[in-house]
């Protein structure tokens, strides 16, 4: 269990309906500051939904407090990559990348900025629009945007497929060193487990609209093993 | 070579095929277009250019004007829900309307100068802009710029930063598909109440029994559109850069 100091993020009764549709009912999480929370789940379950309500893009009912306040009125930063957006094809690369920070009139800052275009391999590219390159560069050019923004809160909706092992590995290495060094707040949604484990100082399940979580005490405890046949008998939905 | 083969050889073809129907066919009105030419050469700078001087004035103020009202309210009318319901009735109402029906109208309100020719062309290529930039912002996926919602960008800026330059090329087409039209209507519109401009000069040649004159005036009338037509494409391929489909 996340100590009640320590929640940042508080989702309650989270219930979201497209039409008719339900695409989440009834949800419930804390989100511990600082730490990134891996989220599993199969296919079709709401991931992607709630990283949409966190960002406050679609309309639900429930709350979704910051700090113990409606997350809209504490307006924190957020980064948000999502699987099929997160640049913009008529700006560069580079003004791309720039735009989060130019948005929030925050100032440039040229070293970070050096450093993750170096990390992610994009330097040759700044000038070039993302229609002209492929898609693992594209991906790469979302990732460094998110980065260079240095958000409170970070959503990252499997931010890694797509790429080449190298480069996902050094992507992996990157949002882990950033996240050492100035703590943001990272949800990550993936369908990798050994991602997940890797970057995830918590997983949260998503089973059948439930979620349970996996605290960073417990991953550190069970063996890989154990841990991924519970991860996925709870995806299936065969532990409730 | 490749301005040649677009554009120069064509038109060698076209003059080569005038010139042989004006030597089979020998009537009076079909000169030929070594006689356009030469009167062209002639009369271009006594009166010619003056002519499509203001012309040229009557267009490019007109297309400026429907682009400075047409370009933003297409944008609020797709991004608004609401402001799209409210105005959409009327516009569905005027634009099936033959603007050119308007005429007299703008004739009595701005008289018979300069503003009654331009307000007809505005009111032709305003529609066709804010009909292609609206649907052109509804049917946009809002995903492209989820990223920006998250951030809490300001309406401003979405504008700026998607709005505008998502619908930049839609406004370019716009104004190249009314084009044609402005060009028809300022022709028609210029026989009225002015002794300047092409369509004046066109009519008037003809009325004179001045053939070579009307077939210069005619010739570079094609070449102010086709002028036009190259401006925009510039325009695109400067601005555009990003659209490798543009």
């Amino acid at each position: 269990m996340v100590n009640k100091n320590e929640i940042y993020i508080e989702i309650s009764n989270l219930n979201v309906k497209y039409g008719d549709d339900v695409a989440l009912n009834d949800i419930n999480l804390v989100i511990p500051k600082g730490e990134v929370t891996a989220i599993l789940g199969l296919s079709g379950v709401g991931k992607t939904t709630l990283l949409n309500a966190i960002a406050g893009i679609i309309d639900y009912s429930g709350e979704i407090l910051l700090d113990g306040q409606n997350i809209k009125v504490k307006d924190p930063l957020v980064g948000y990559v999502g699987q099929d957006f997160g640049s913009l094809e008529w700006k560069t690369v580079k003004k791309n990348i720039q735009l989060g920070r130019k948005i929030k009139k925050q100032k440039e800052e040229s070293s970070d900025f050096k450093r993750i275009v170096d990390v992610l391999d994009i330097k040759k590219y700044l000038k070039r629009y993302p229609n002209s390159l492929s898609g693992g560069q594209k991906q790469r050019v979302k990732i460094a945007a998110v980065f260079y923004l240095m958000p409170d809160i970070m959503l990252l909706d499997e931010p890694f497929a797509g790429l080449d092992v190298i480069t996902r590995d050094e992507s992996q290495n990157l949002l882990h060193e950033l996240n050492v060094e100035y703590h943001p707040t990272v949800l990550l949604v993936t369908h990798d487990y050994n991602e997940a484990l890797y970057l995830g100082d918590r997983i949260a399940v998503f089973s059948q609209s439930e979620i349970h979580t996996f605290e960073s005490e417990k991953i550190n405890k069970t063996s890989k093993e154990n841990l991924k046949k519970e991860i996925l008998d709870m995806m299936k939905g065969e532990a409730f | 070579m490749k301005f040649f083969k677009k554009y120069v050889f064509p038109i060698i073809i076209i003059l080569v095929i005038w010139q042989i129907i004006a030597i089979v066919f020998k009537q009076n009105f079909l000169s030929s277009p070594i006689e356009t030419f030469r009167y062209m050469i002639k009369s271009f700078n006594s009166q010619i250019l003056l002519h499509a001087y203001y012309s040229v004035i009557r267009i490019l103020i007109g297309i400026i004007i429907a682009v400075v009202i047409g370009f933003p309210l297409g944008m609020m009318l797709g991004y608004y829900k609401k402001f799209d319901n409210s105005l959409s009735p009327i516009i569905y109402f005027i634009y099936p309307t033959p603007k050119i029906a308007f005429l007299p109208v703008f004739m009595l309100l701005f008289g018979l100068g300069d503003w009654a020719k331009i307000a007809i062309i505005s009111t032709i290529v305003v529609f066709q802009i804010l009909i292609n930039v609206r649907d052109h912002i509804k049917l946009m996926d809002k995903k492209v710029y989820y990223h920006l919602i998250a951030l809490q960008a300001k309406d401003i800026e979405i504008f700026r930063h998607v709005l505008i330059p998502a619908a930049f090329p839609k406004l370019l087409s716009a104004v190249r598909i009314s084009l044609g039209t402005s060009l028809a209507v300022l022709f028609f519109a210029e026989n009225f109440g002015t002794k300047y401009g092409l369509g004046f000069f066109i009519t008037d040649s003809m009325m004179r029994i001045n053939y070579p004159a009307m077939y210069s005036g005619i010739i570079v009338l094609s070449i102010v559109g086709f002028l036009l037509f190259l401006s925009i494409d510039f325009l695109q391929s400067r601005f555009v850069k990003w659209d490798k489909k543009a």
